[in-house]
């Protein structure tokens, strides 16, 4: 009887290692499968992910502890190394420090006195809650962190988070001990914001590098290197004056964005302060108070 | 030759040791580390956890073992959920093709067939998670995080060296 041409039937694979490749084949599927659901239900996966990270802060907690103790062993030592132009610098700082002061307590007064006289409502009273910085998350993919702090806490979402330096970002998922905190470099961060003494209006957009842009300015206006950069208060997500960085680079050529250097330095972010904005323009509910 | 059964939660518990340890590489991984001067990044330490047990004993890290360290990944980490899952699955059926040849060779063969595995892995997440986000991401904290895990893996395949002498060996 003639042999049916055909593809060679291959050496007759032990049942293991065919149980395997279906395994294999199968759990590759599930990976494509949930990276789909994430793209189409984010919901869904995004609660998953903060039951996961809520399960593991304490773990994490506990471990960020000497980390941070060795962040500071090598900043000390970092530091060693330049102590006598750090000396100068910061002595050079002082003195223009100084200057503003004077200027801030003389503006300070002014302020009071013009604010009575017209009877200005003092904006909502804020409560901060200190948090822990426990993990980098993100990475490659996005700017992140998480910290120790939850829903127990009285932290919820959308809350404006700030370090002793300036605005870190926002609030976008609370676990009952943990929460993640979107950093205003992340891509998806948007933060309404005015520059420099003009006040030009425009919005701050994170790129996932270290410099977050501005975009959509109103008219022609330009910005100057070294323009500050705070928070404008618009559209109720983040309270107005949040200090955030300065103009750098103004004259990007290809389109209308200017790179911002945020006042933080991210390296060294252990703890931040998250702002309960709850008395704030907006209600939960979305609603103009 | 019958088990009693605590020599089977002994043999369990042995052969599990590189999974539990991949796991907390994952959570090691996502802690605040200080790196001046550098973007951060998580480096792919489970990776290199899925790398030397499939050279060393394939039947410790089986494909579900390999999902749900990707997954840890992913949840602890902001990538899309199922896309380390998926790069740590592909990886380890790469590491199955060329086990025979690479499996033997001295230390300095296997750091650089680590090294080009790596490269593969941080191009693949670089090459998905565009697609995924549908804007090409930063190439910076990729290469950073893929040297950084090149420079980590001598450290790593000691301790994993290590579990298996003395744990995994006698299971």
């Amino acid at each position: 009887m003639a042999r049916i041409p055909g593809p060679p039937l291959k050496e007759s694979l032990p049942l293991k290692a065919i149980l395997r490749r279906f395994v294999f084949m199968a759990f590759v599927g599930a990976a494509v499968a949930l990276m789909l659901v994430g793209k189409i239900e984010t919901v869904v996966v995004e609660e998953l992910r903060m039951r996961a990270t809520d399960a593991i802060t304490p773990i994490l907690d506990f471990l960020s502890r000497p980390v941070a103790g060795f962040a500071g062993a090598v900043e000390s030592l970092d530091e060693l190394a330049s102590l006598r132009s750090e000396n100068a610098r910061l002595r050079e700082e002082n003195e223009r420090l100084i200057h503003w002061q004077l200027l801030a307590r003389r503006l300070e007064g002014e302020n009071q006195s013009l604010r009575d006289l017209l009877r200005l409502k003092p904006g909502p009273p804020a409560r901060h809650i200190a948090a822990r910085v426990v993990a980098d998350t993100g990475g490659a993919f996005a700017r992140s962190v998480l910290v120790n702090a939850g829903t127990l806490d009285g932290v919820r979402q959308k809350q404006s988070v700030l370090s002793s330096e300036g605005l870190v970002g926002r609030v976008v998922q609370v676990g009952r001990r943990s929460a993640r905190v979107l950093l205003i470099t992340d891509l998806n961060s948007r933060v309404p914001v005015v520059v420099g003494d003009r006040r030009l209006h425009a919005i701050l957009s994170g790129t996932n590098g270290d410099r977050p842009v501005l975009r959509y300015f109103v008219g022609d206006d330009t910005v100057a290197d070294g323009d500050f950069v705070m928070t404008s208060g618009q559209g109720g997500m983040f309270p107005p004056g949040l200090p955030i960085g300065t103009v750098a680079r103004a004259s990007a050529e290809s389109d209308d964005a200017a790179e911002v250097v945020p006042l933080i330095d991210w390296h060294r972010l252990e703890f931040v302060r998250i702002v309960d904005f709850s008395g704030g323009l907006v209600s939960e509910s979305g609603a103009l108070r | 030759m019958r088990w009693t059964i605590w020599q089977k939660l002994d043999r369990w518990a042995r052969l599990s040791t590189p999974f539990v340890l991949g796991l907390m590489l994952a959570i090691v991984a996502v802690l605040p580390w200080p790196l001046p001067g550098a973007p951060p990044v998580t480096p792919a330490l489970p990776l290199a956890a899925v790398y030397y047990w499939t050279l060393q004993r394939d039947d410790v890290l089986p494909p579900p073992a390999v999902f749900f360290l990707g997954l840890t990944q992913d949840l602890l980490g902001g990538a899309p959920v199922g896309l380390n899952a998926l790069v740590l699955l592909l990886a380890s059926a790469l590491v199955q093709l060329r086990r025979g040849p690479l499996a033997r060779q001295p230390f300095v063969v296997t750091w650089w067939g680590y090294a080009v595995l790596a490269a593969l892995a941080e191009v693949a997440l670089w090459a998905f998670g565009s697609l995924y986000f549908l804007v090409p991401l930063a190439p910076q904290p990729f290469l950073v995080q893929y040297l950084l895990g090149v420079c980590l893996y001598p450290p790593l395949s000691l301790l994993f060296a290590g579990v298996q002498r003395v744990v995994v060996g006698r299971a």
